[in-house]
């Protein structure tokens, strides 16, 4: 449904992205930010939706500074090395650019929300830390809680964690929840990636659904 | 710990009513692994106890991470969590290859050594 674009971040950069826009007029824009291993089947398929739900959406790619190119379908431990590597070199300030390209190509649609997945959930937390134009956000198990704790959400902000992710302990959603009773901050039956179908071993159909029926209607309430 | 404690116990049972300070040391010297656990297990303020720490994973080791230690690795500097034993003069020492290395020694002694006689 999406075609592959490139942006060009604030500093020159030229990243790669993927975009969907619905038939007709879109009711606002989305930046959908990645997973680990970039703008993959997965990352592709929730741009998809999001056109299919009205949304112009544009996703990113947010390791195109570290490793130009990179996306992968495998999610085995072959992988982990690469982005590990990757992520040595990662730098928030110059990912919150290629972000902020990719509100700015979503705009043209109107307000503009973000949305994310595991790294990109964390992403999206910091966005909405700087506002960046954003009128709303929705991430999804954003790890590495203890990092972003401390930043106040500029938009309406709500977050979805499973309950039973190794990798983000209970205590620390609850932590962000009593720090930020802004935040709607929602737990679900599942695992990290509980919303990703194309990792059967995590998915879990219906906590995805509510998830991102959820999101869908936060989107709706704030940039419609 | 309840491993630890349970070690230590069975060291002490293979002593067999004999000088059991002179069996514990004499199972110190002999183990490394042994010794440290008996360390643990004395409880002694200041002395050989259990921490959970923040620990480096060189990228070699990355595609043998179990997947949430992976996550947590990515969000924290490389690191990941280890329980590990701590000594007063600041040696580490991962728990659980500790832990294993103890319990195949106390194998390895309570096959070959007739009991009171280590």
């Amino acid at each position: 449904m999406g075609e592959r674009i490139k942006l060009t971040a604030s500093d020159g950069f030229e990243l790669n992205a993927y975009r969907a826009a619905p038939e007709g007029k879109p009711k606002a824009g989305v930046v959908v930010i990645q997973e680990v291993w970039g703008l993959n089947t997965f990352i592709r398929s929730v741009v998809d939706r999001f056109a299919r739900q009205g949304f112009l959406a544009v996703a990113p790619a947010m390791f195109d500074r570290l490793d130009y190119g990179y996306e992968s379908d495998n999610y085995g431990p072959d992988q982990f090395v690469i982005i590990g590597g990757m992520m040595k070199k990662f730098d928030h300030a110059t990912a919150l650019l290629d972000v902020e390209a990719a509100i700015t190509a979503a705009c043209e649609a109107g307000k503009v929300g973000i949305t994310g997945y595991c790294f990109g959930g964390s992403v999206t937390w910091r966005a909405a830390s700087r506002g960046m134009g954003l009128s709303a956000a929705s991430g999804y198990y954003g790890g590495g809680i203890p990092n972003y704790l401390d930043l106040t959400p500029q938009v309406p902000i709500q977050m979805h964690y499973g309950d039973q992710d190794k990798g983000i302990p209970l205590d620390q959603v609850e932590e962000l929840k009593a720090r930020h009773p802004e935040a709607d901050i929602y737990t679900y039956e599942g695992d990290h990636g509980f919303c990703n179908a194309e990792r059967p071993s995590n998915y879990n159909e219906a906590a995805c659904k509510q998830a991102s029926a959820r999101t869908l209607e936060f989107f709706t309430t704030h940039l419609v | 710990m309840l491993a630890a404690l349970l070690l230590d116990a069975e060291v002490d049972r293979l002593s067999a009513g004999g000088d059991i300070l002179a069996h514990r040391a004499a199972i110190s010297v002999a183990s490394p692994a042994l010794s440290l656990i008996l360390e643990l297990c004395a409880l002694r303020p200041g002395g050989t106890c259990l921490v959970t720490e923040a620990v480096e994973v060189p990228l070699a080791d990355y595609a043998g991470l179990e997947v949430q230690d992976f996550m947590v690795s990515l969000y924290n500097g490389h690191t990941v969590q280890r329980v590990r034993i701590a000594t007063p003069d600041g040696g580490r020492h991962d728990v659980h290859e500790c832990l294993q290395a103890a319990f195949q020694d106390l194998q390895k002694f309570s096959i070959e050594l007739p009991k009171g006689n280590f």
